[in-house]
């Protein structure tokens, strides 16, 4: 497996999963993947792709937007709801703008006309394998984050708070009338639990935490 | 006294028995005179014919039975004959006026001879009333100049053949249609007349007319293209009819030839625009449908595109399997025949053309224009379900202008079904009837018609579409009345509408 795209230099280890409703379109893009070394799977609509489709398998869709009874827009609608974050590249017959419009507006950075470029679209498949291996990973370092944040104290909590925000040894000793090696020791416990090198990167965890608390409130 | 007269020149004479009986048996009215012009006798027959007795008019002179100016100048006739022996009526006979008693003129035709025995001079005229011949011969005179008359101003063209086929008699009608006078085609025989006016594929079943005609006294009419003497081609209409001797045998021929070349150009204009009409439909509709139908072609190029940087990438890497490849190339080809079959249907559709009158076979029609369809199928969510019968018999027509009322109706029916439920569906059924014809059925689950709709329905510019011209289905109801069919349109079983298209079977 010998990716020509120097982009990915990393090689995405993933999925390119085809919806299409014409088959000849969807075996041509399964086979087009497959000639770069890139596993493909094809589904005949939106419906038994997500059947079939098991979240945890890294990838990106390939997605046609119009389809009879499930749209693409339809599929790429309901991802969200049940918050798959697969990206999707649009695949469309006609460039057609309200569409587009309304794909973009749900999320979707990616739209080829038909008959699309190959290199373009292998170029964008790499991309969203690489987004998506990379969001997995964000994902996981958030996830695991977390663990470690709830093993703390609700006292140890309230101090990595306030570490992270700048405050100095001195000045939580006086806030938390705590001696200045009391709060000593609550760092170095919390420092250990975090797996944190020093307050810098207690305050990037922190600050990480708070972005996915934004994120899942966003949705 | 005019009865001592009469005694006195009664001439007394041994044959005088047998001339009178012979007088009195004659048909004709026989009046002697003398040389002097006084009746000496008078037949029963004559008594007849001028009303006078016998008695009562022997001894008068003659002239008393003639109208002036014979009556004045018959003494110089007399005289003249007497002294130049010149004859003017005598052994020639004429048609002269007679006067009865009562004053009243008749027709008669005169001989008069002479006769010398012994002492006496006289003539006898000979007298045959010719009044009821005269009136028969005025009627024929005047029918025959009737039928003249007609034969010169009628508008119609007319020839008359004999039983050789040579030209009788031509009328200037037929001289102004055609150009020729009857010297120009005088002595021509049958077959040379008929190459000479008639168009070459209408000169065989014409002549076969004509014999059968000739043999049968069976009249004919029949459509022929005429060529005038300035070679213009003239569509007309020939009815042909016998004239027989008594014995019932054809011997002549009456042929009368009425030109219907403007009624002709007439029918061809109208098909003409009738023609420009389903094209400019067509390419409206096909217009609506434009952006499916790109997609159509666009899904196999789309493959084709993908399929060929798929095998030239495996080729670069050489990791090529020569299976694989070859199979891929086949994809490549098949799709390359989709697309081009969806052209090959739009172009046919849009092309712009004279109509035709050809064989078609429905069926295949059919099956090519739902290809068209498939896009707007798909996505109307409702299924198209054909059932053709696969020994459907040919129909005449125009397959584009055919596949164009199809499309139109299962378009409609879609329309019909669009804010249905899923899992309606339009089904196109073929069939023979009994009657000699074809029946093409489009029939939805829709809703079917209001009764106001149904009954304005094929009316041009009615519409219930928002942004539709209201043309459609007239159009198709005029493409298939020019096929000789019907369009018509019923309740379906299902409570949807069907449209029902009947076509009449060619014979083979």
């Amino acid at each position: 497996m010998h990716p020509d795209n120097e982009e990915s230099e990393q090689i995405p280890s993933g999925t390119v999963f085809v919806v299409d409703d014409d088959e000849a379109v969807r075996d041509s893009v399964a086979l087009l993947m497959r000639s770069v070394g890139l596993p493909a799977q094809t589904f005949k609509d939106a419906r038994s792709f997500l059947d079939d489709y098991d979240p945890a398998q890294i990838g990106c869709l390939v997605l046609d937007v119009r389809m009879p009874r499930m749209s693409g827009l339809d599929l790429q609608r309901e991802l969200k709801r049940r918050d798959w974050r697969l990206p999707v590249i649009f695949i469309t017959g006609h460039g057609d703008v309200p569409m587009a419009v309304e794909a973009m507006r749900a999320g979707a950075v990616e739209f080829l006309q038909k008959p699309f470029n190959d290199d373009e679209l292998i170029r964008r498949v790499n991309r969203a394998l690489a987004i998506d291996a990379s969001q997995r990973k964000l994902l996981h370092e958030v996830a695991e984050l977390r663990q470690r944040y709830e093993t703390l104290t609700v006292r140890e909590r309230e101090i990595a708070q306030r570490l992270a925000s700048g405050a100095a040894n001195k000045v939580l000793a006086i806030d938390l009338n705590l001696s200045e090696r009391t709060v000593e020791v609550h760092r170095a416990h919390i420092l250990e639990k975090m797996k944190a090198r020093g307050v810098a990167q207690l305050a990037q965890q922190m600050l990480r935490l708070e972005l996915k608390a934004k994120v899942i409130g966003d949705c | 006294m005019r009865d001592s007269r009469l005694k006195e020149t009664s001439p007394v004479h041994p044959s005088h028995d047998r001339l009178s009986a012979l007088l009195d048996a004659a048909v004709d009215g026989m009046v002697v005179i003398d040389g002097a012009g006084r009746i000496t006798s008078f037949n029963p027959a004559a008594e007849r014919l001028f009303g006078y007795t016998a008695a009562e008019i022997l001894g008068h002179n003659v002239k008393m039975l003639m109208p002036n100016p014979y009556h004045d100048e018959h003494d110089q006739y007399l005289q003249r004959y007497l002294s130049t022996a010149q004859p003017h009526v005598i052994g020639i006979g004429r048609e002269v006026i007679a006067r009865r008693r009562d004053g009243s003129m008749f027709p008669i035709e005169l001989s008069v001879g002479e006769f010398k025995s012994g002492s006496e001079h006289g003539f006898v005229g000979i007298i045959r009333d010719i009044t009821a011949r005269k009136r028969q011969e005025d009627a024929l005179r005047k029918n025959s100049e009737e039928l003249r008359l007609i034969l010169e101003s009628t508008p119609t063209a007319i020839a008359i053949t004999d039983i050789d086929g040579r030209l009788v008699r031509i009328n200037p009608a037929f001289q102004r249609l055609l150009g020729y006078s009857i010297e120009a085609l005088a002595g021509q025989s049958q077959e040379d007349l008929v190459r000479t006016l008639v168009a070459e594929d209408d000169r065989k079943s014409l002549l076969s007319d004509i014999h059968k005609l000739y043999h049968t006294g069976e009249s004919f009419r029949r459509d022929v293209r005429f060529h005038s003497r300035d070679a213009q081609e003239i569509h007309a209409m020939i009815y042909a009819g016998a004239v027989c001797n008594t014995d019932s045998q054809p011997r002549l021929m009456v042929s009368q030839i009425i030109d219907r070349s403007a009624l002709f150009a007439a029918e061809h204009e109208a098909e003409e625009l009738r023609a420009q009409l389903a094209h400019v439909s067509r390419i409206g509709t096909l217009g609506e449908m434009v952006s499916g139908i790109a997609h159509e072609v666009n899904q196999p190029l789309t493959a084709i595109a993908n399929y060929a940087n798929a095998v030239k990438r495996f080729l670069q890497s050489g990791r090529a399997d020569p299976m694989e490849v070859a199979g891929t190339l086949e994809k490549i080809s098949a799709q390359a025949v989709r697309a081009g079959q969806v052209i090959h249907g739009l172009r046919k559709l849009t092309r712009r053309r004279e109509t035709e009158r050809v064989k078609l076979d429905c069926n295949a029609l059919i099956q090519e224009v739902s290809r068209l369809i498939e896009f707007e199928l798909r996505f109307s969510e409702h299924e198209l379900l054909l059932e053709l019968d696969p020994t459907l018999p040919k129909v005449f027509g125009d397959g584009v202008q055919f596949q164009q009322v199809v499309l139109n109706l299962i378009r409609n029916a879609l329309e019909a079904m669009k804010d249905g439920a899923q899992g309606e569906s339009v089904t196109v059924t073929t069939s023979v009837q009994v009657d000699g014809y074809v029946e093409i059925v489009v029939s939805d689950t829709g809703p079917g018609l209001t009764p106001e709709v149904e009954e304005r329905l094929f009316e041009p510019f009615f519409t219930t579409k928002p942004r539709g011209m209201g043309v459609g289905l007239s159009i198709c109801k005029s493409i298939v009345s020019a096929m000789d069919g019907n369009l018509s349109c019923r309740l379906a079983s299902t409570g949807g509408a069907e449209f029902v298209i009947q076509l009449p079977i060619v014979s083979e």
